[in-house]
This record gives C-alpha cells, sequence and structure tokens, in this order.
C-alpha cells in the first residue's frame, strides 16, 4: 500500500476548506419550487447558447478549413458517392470528422464519447508542431518542437546513431521495415517517421536539423504548422457500433496528436476512401487495429474502449464506409447518439473542425 | 374530471420526489459545485438548475443522485468555459469571494487548482473530494477509467511543479 503523497494529502485539506460549508436547504428548494412555479427565470448563465447559429458555423468551418489545411489546399480527398471527386474546397475537406454511411444491417451506433488528451502540452508548450507527408500518405514526418522538452519520452532509447560527425543522437524504433516508426529526441525537439527503415529515415531529422531540408524537392506536403502558445487540451472523439458479432469503433483526434502510426506496427490495408490506412490483424496479445493519417484527422479503428475486441472484418467495414464530413453533418450525426445528454456531447464533440475541440 | 384529478395527482406525486430528492442530494452537490466553481451562490444556481433539467424525467432515472451529479459537473465546466470566454473580453471578474483566513498552504494550492485545465481539476476534485474510484469518475466525466488515472496522475505533478515555483 503507498503513502498517500503529501500534494494528495493537501489537495484533500484544500478542498474540504472550500466547499462552503453547510448548506440552507430550505433556501434553495425554495427556490427550486419557485422555479418550477413559473415564479423565478432561471439567469441562465450556464445555458446560454451552446453553439453558433448554423450559418456562422459554417462560415467558421470554410474558414478553419482554409488556414487549418492550407498545405492540402490542392489535394483531392475521396471521391463521392456519384464517382466525383471532392476537392480541399468543399465544406467537408479538412474538417478531420468523418462519417459513415451505409453500414450493414444490424449494425447500430453504441455511443460517441470524447477523451482529452494533452499531449504533454501541459508540460512541453508553448511548442510547434509541423507536419509533412508524401502524397500517398505512405511517409508521415512530424516535428515536435518546444523550448524544453524535459524527461520526454519516458521511454530508453533503442539504439544511438551518429547524427553527424562526434554528435551522437538517441533514437527509438518500432517495430520491423518498412513500416516502423522512428522517432528522434534533442533537447527542444523531437521528430518521429514513420514509413521508412531507419537507415534511411534518419536522413529527414538530419536535414531538418541541419537546415537542408526542402520538403518540395522531396515531393512532401507541409501542413500549415500548429503552435501552442498555452497548455491546451484536446479532445478526441470515438464512434463505437454495435455490430452482429461483437463491437467496432474509430477515433478521430486533430492531425499530429493521434501518434496514429506509432502504437503499433501494421502493414498498408486495402484502399478506403477516406484515405489510406496500416492494418494489423489481432495476435494473441493485440487485438485488430487499423490506423492512418487522413485529411484533417488521424484515425484509429479497432482501440477497443471498453477492452471488447473487434474483428479486423468489423474494422475494415467500418472504415470502408467512413466519408469526410463538414461541420453541419458531423453535428447531425453526433445528435443520433443514444445518450440522454446529447447537449453535452455536442458541446465537447462538435466544432468547425476537429482541430479545434479543445477544452480548457 | 376524473382524467384531470389523475393527471394533477402525478403531478403532485413528481413534485414531492423531487422534494425528496432536493432535500437529499442538494447540499452535498452544493458543497461540490461550490469547490468546482469557487463561488456558493454560483454553486446553488447550478444546482437548482441541474434539478430543474432532471425533474421531467425523474420516473425514468435509476439513480438520479448519479444522474444529478454528472449534471452538475457538466454545468461547472460549461460554467468556466464561459468564464474564459468573458475574461478575454475583460469583463471584470465577480466571482471570487472574500476568501476566509485559511493556512497559506491551504490558499496557495487553492490558486494553484484553479490554474489547472478544467478537467484536472474536475478528477482531482472528484477523487480528493468525493473520494469516488477511477471508474465512478470516468462514468462522470464521460472518459475512460485509464483517462482518470492519467488526469489525476498530471494534476498532481502539474500542482507540485506550481507549489515548488
Amino acid at each position: 500500500m503507498n503513502e498517500p503523497r503529501t500534494t494528495e494529502t493537501l489537495v484533500r485539506r484544500t478542498l474540504r476548506a472550500h466547499d462552503g460549508g453547510p448548506v440552507d436547504v430550505d433556501t434553495v428548494l425554495d427556490r427550486f419550487e419557485r422555479t418550477l412555479d413559473g415564479d423565478v427565470i432561471v439567469p441562465l448563465r450556464t445555458e446560454a447558447p451552446r453553439r453558433r447559429p448554423r450559418s456562422a458555423l459554417i462560415a467558421a468551418a470554410a474558414a478553419a478549413a482554409i488556414v487549418l489545411v492550407a498545405g492540402l489546399a490542392i489535394a483531392s480527398v475521396a471521391d463521392d458517392d456519384e464517382g466525383g471527386t471532392r476537392t480541399a474546397t468543399s465544406p467537408e475537406a479538412g474538417t478531420g470528422f468523418f462519417v459513415p454511411t451505409e453500414l450493414p444491417p444490424g449494425w447500430t451506433l453504441s455511443r460517441i464519447e470524447t477523451e482529452p488528451v494533452d499531449l504533454e502540452a501541459d508540460r512541453t508548450c508553448p511548442c510547434t508542431i509541423r507536419r509533412w507527408t508524401d502524397p500517398s500518405s505512405d511517409l508521415v514526418l512530424d516535428s515536435f518542437e518546444a523550448a524544453d522538452l524535459g524527461d520526454y519520452p519516458p521511454m530508453p532509447a533503442s539504439s544511438s546513431e551518429t547524427l553527424r560527425p562526434g554528435e551522437e543522437i538517441e533514437v527509438w524504433s518500432d517495430g520491423p521495415d518498412p513500416h516502423q516508426v522512428v522517432r528522434i529526441f534533442d533537447a527542444d525537439w523531437a521528430m518521429s517517421v514513420s514509413g521508412e527503415p531507419v537507415g534511411t529515415a534518419l536522413q529527414y531529422p538530419i536535414a531538418v536539423h541541419d537546415g537542408t531540408f526542402d520538403p518540395e524537392a522531396r515531393e512532401l506536403e507541409a501542413d500549415e504548422p500548429v503552435t501552442i502558445t498555452e497548455p491546451t487540451t484536446f479532445q478526441r472523439v470515438t464512434v463505437v457500433f454495435d455490430t452482429p458479432t461483437g463491437q467496432a469503433d474509430y477515433t478521430l483526434v486533430r492531425p499530429g496528436l493521434g501518434d496514429a502510426r506509432g502504437t503499433f506496427q501494421g502493414a498498408p490495408a486495402g484502399p478506403v476512401p477516406g484515405g489510406p490506412l496500416y492494418e494489423r490483424p489481432a495476435s494473441g496479445t493485440h487485438a485488430a487495429m487499423l490506423s492512418g493519417v487522413w485529411n484533417g484527422a488521424d484515425i484509429v479503428l479497432g482501440e477497443n474502449p471498453d477492452g471488447t475486441e473487434a474483428s479486423l472484418t468489423d474494422l475494415r467495414t467500418l472504415a470502408a464506409s467512413l466519408r469526410p464530413a463538414s461541420a453541419a453533418t458531423w453535428e447531425a450525426f453526433v445528435r443520433t447518439a443514444p445518450t440522454t445528454e446529447v447537449e453535452e456531447l455536442v458541446d465537447r464533440a462538435v466544432a468547425p473542425t476537429i482541430a479545434d475541440l479543445t477544452e480548457g | 374530471m376524473g382524467a384531470v384529478r389523475s393527471a394533477e395527482a402525478d403531478v403532485d406525486r413528481q413534485r414531492a420526489a423531487a422534494r425528496e430528492l432536493y432535500r437529499r442530494e442538494a447540499a452535498p452537490l452544493v458543497r461540490l459545485a461550490t469547490v468546482l466553481v469557487g463561488n456558493r451562490s454560483i454553486a446553488e444556481e447550478l444546482v437548482n438548475q441541474a434539478f430543474v433539467k432532471v425533474y421531467p424525467r425523474l420516473g425514468g432515472l435509476e439513480r438520479p443522485g448519479g444522474y444529478l451529479r454528472t449534471t452538475v459537473v457538466n454545468l461547472a465546466t460549461s460554467y468556466w468555459r464561459r468564464e474564459a470566454v468573458a475574461a478575454r473580453h475583460a469583463v471584470p471578474d465577480e466571482r471570487v469571494e472574500p476568501e476566509p483566513a485559511l493556512p497559506a498552504d491551504v490558499s496557495e494550492m487553492w490558486s494553484a487548482l484553479q490554474r489547472l485545465s478544467d478537467r484536472q481539476r474536475e478528477a482531482l476534485v472528484l477523487r480528493y473530494y468525493l473520494d469516488l474510484p477511477d471508474d465512478q469518475i470516468a462514468e462522470h466525466l464521460g472518459v475512460r477509467p485509464a483517462t482518470v488515472r492519467s488526469l489525476v496522475s498530471r494534476g498532481l505533478t502539474a500542482l507540485e511543479k506550481e507549489l515548488t515555483r
């Protein structure tokens, strides 16, 4: 049994000292009764309009999409149902929201939930996150700069590599060639490279470090850099379906914060409309999982939020059904979630783009 | 006429049930809301709103107490979000009441708690004020138990960092 930390004891004392003490229940009960009788107009400080008017929402979505996906502005994102091609100028491009279409009979929406992700922001930011991808999104470079990365990352390096003569850096790598993720850390800078073996992956951080990195020459597209100037918590959104064989889920989070391919080894999956995916079949220790870097969001399917393992077949079916959605379409989808607190869910899960889902 | 009397009796029964629930739950909820928003009168307002929201559904709730608590936490979160917006527009902060004389370490800790993210603060309040287990905190916050552990751990670390500055 661990001894409670001094901080825990002090937090407990502090909270108890600030609960205001005894409550006059009759007074507050009277207020409640008068509210029910219509004698008191509840000052709805906390019930102000939860969302901007639809027109403002759409306008903000368009504006945000222009800013946030500038680097992808000319990329087409997906074929629509009629076989045409949507471009980044369409309202759904780059929002980072994806909704399912035409799921098989027997699939029903179980729930939609959000989860805060602060990605070390409360410890290491102000920081700047940059991302470059090749047109197929097979190669993804994520750069993370901060004044002081502190003790990040919290795991030992797998090897040490020579950045240049006399200067060695620590390297973290997961998985066999060629789909491993390489992470390289310095005191104030971290970079992860996925889609290249260690030997060739190193060229990218070396070039960035030396100031010779030329994305255009390498036919890489750059996302707009994201600068976080204060502690910020982002929301990732998970959608869970009940299927005839169990459950299947997908999770969306703003680009660069999902570590979409960093969590497992995977091989390229079959093509789906949303974008490229990597997949890992279930094994004795791991559930089946798919993940990828899509337009406007990182996506993972099969994280089993409740520990229920989804079948790879169900995950592939779900992945194939996902299409980019405008903010308005996403909100309409969120409102179909079977919950009694739909307004609270909309509050947490709806914004012009997934990158705008922040709290705090 | 019989149908009208029956409907009136239903309303009376629902009001009586609400009154009983209020008497049982209001005091701890007001204290919880006070810890969450730092102001008793706003806390009472939030609890009142929570009861008004829950009232029409009272008959169908298995655990109205837990539902009310979640509603209060959500309303407190919404309150802080709006306060943050108001602060950006330089509205004077009338929320803070004069603090009673407290030991310096308690006052410093209270200030540090206000600088945490909403979610970290809520997780710490539910853990250390209500002594709830991870799974119940997760239910109230709408996250997974693993996230609760992360929020609490990071919250404590942030507090320690603040207090050693």
